[in-house]
């Protein structure tokens, strides 16, 4: 019988392997094949792991769905109303390979020791990418916006929008699931100045999407860095430095 | 945005657009904008440039809407085909603008350059995405693994995660990164 594509996969991946199924695959050329065919792809994942996804500027939709028509995508494509943001994926005239890691907003000063270096127990800091990802349902009014990223590989999981009128705002947050593991997951705003933060709630394990109350004198007064952590069950208020997501509203 | 059964998910967008849904587009465009323009920023090295292609890419997939066969292939490998012709008009285009300029036609071209780089980038690009979509932690585990040359035993400390659990997303990220990038080699023009 030929084993599954799990097992192969184990074998595939460098599992111990079972002393049959390693007779198997001496003999079985459909086997063989598919250990093959999974062995390339993990060279090709290799190759591609450090490749950088860029978004293009929102305004690329605006005029798909103006040339396309449909008016009703064309307005919520255009309903947001931003202007040309300067291009934050990194990208420009310059080869690619010179577009280093960038944070933003604040000049990469402060200690990032505990801020950054700690995340995720020493998982390199990737690019915080802010590139904003098209909305096309949004009824109330949008002040800010950023999407989400993952803060080792610079992945956009997510992103947080804030709505509302005045002073009190909303901040919606709409996340991949996020694993908590033994503790629970906090939401931040941090300061541009990367040393003050406010907690504004938990997010419940596993949701993909929560909203909470904020202030506008809070944006106002710069703490606009969305940031998810994991917190450990340990009476410390403060930040574990185990942050999950960021993003920065714009 | 990741889904648990992407070709299927994708046959759906096809077959939306294919009727003239817009919203299909406007979906297709989250999911796929990020592979169009980075094939398409990597190849002209201009995010104005990039730009100019990809939308150029998804109004072309309006307008060839009818051609579309979710039975003959993916969406993002139909879109990859768009894209590879879209940045070789652009690439020629340009060659020629240069050459009109300059009169002179020495050195190899833009033309053949773009094309040795576009296969290698469209595959890095794809499976970049593709792993991207597998989530978190599993697409993490998966580049620890792959890409950093981690032990499993490394990626579980590092990470925080059970031996096993670590394994356990490396199988079956793998079963279904190719089960994502198998439909991507097939154009679903007809």
């Amino acid at each position: 019988m030929h084993p599954s594509d799990d097992v192969l996969a184990g074998v595939a991946i460098g599992d111990d392997t079972d002393e049959a199924v390693a007779a198997h695959l001496r003999t079985c050329n459909r086997c063989g094949a598919t250990l093959d065919e999974l062995r390339e792809l993990i060279a090709r994942v290799a190759d591609a792991a450090a490749e950088q996804l860029h978004q293009p500027s929102d305004a690329v939709w605006s005029r798909i769905a103006d040339e396309t028509g449909e008016g009703g995508a064309t307005e919520q494509g255009l309903q947001k109303g931003r202007r040309d943001e300067p291009d934050q994926s990194g990208a420009s005239d310059a080869p690619l390979e010179a577009a280093g890691p960038t944070l933003e907003p604040a000049p990469p000063r402060f200690g990032r020791t505990w801020l950054w270096g700690a995340v995720a127990a020493g998982v390199a800091v990737g690019v915080l990418t802010a590139t904003v990802v098209p909305q096309f349902t949004r009824p109330q009014e949008v002040v800010a916006k950023a999407s989400l990223s993952t803060l080792d590989t610079g992945q956009t999981q997510g992103r947080a929008t804030v709505t509302g009128q005045g002073t009190a705002l909303d901040l919606n947050l709409q996340v991949q699931p996020q694993t908590a593991g033994t503790g629970f997951l906090e939401v931040w705003l941090i300061n541009t100045d990367l040393k003050r933060m406010v907690s504004v709630g938990v997010l419940p394990n596993g949701s993909n999407a929560q909203e909470f109350p904020i202030t506008s004198t809070l944006l106002e007064q710069g703490y606009v860095i969305v940031d998810i952590s994991r917190e450990p069950f340990d009476d410390r208020p403060q930040h574990s430095g185990d942050s999950l997501l960021r993003g920065t509203l714009s | 945005m990741p889904s648990d059964d992407s070709r299927s998910a994708s046959g759906d967008l096809l077959a939306g657009l294919r009727q003239g849904d817009h919203d299909a587009l406007a979906a297709l465009y989250r999911q796929y904008a990020a592979v169009v323009y980075s094939v398409a920023l990597r190849t002209v090295r201009n995010h104005h440039e990039a730009e100019d292609i990809t939308q150029r890419v998804f109004i072309g997939a309006w307008r060839s809407r009818h051609t579309v066969d979710p039975a003959r292939g993916s969406a993002a490998g139909w879109l990859v085909g768009i894209t590879r012709n879209a940045v070789a008009d652009h690439v020629e285009q340009r060659t020629r603008t240069a050459r009109t300029l300059r009169a002179v036609s020495a050195g190899p071209t833009m033309e053949q350059h773009a094309t040795a780089l576009d296969t290698a980038v469209t595959d890095r690009v794809l499976i970049a995405q593709a792993l991207a979509d597998l989530g978190e932690p599993r697409a993490s585990v998966l580049r620890l693994a792959f890409a950093d040359d981690l032990t499993h035993e490394q990626i579980a400390g590092r990470l925080g995660l059970p031996l096993g659990t670590v394994k356990s997303h490396l199988r079956r990220g793998l079963l279904q990164l190719r089960d994502t990038i198998k439909g991507v080699g097939h154009d679903a023009s007809q």
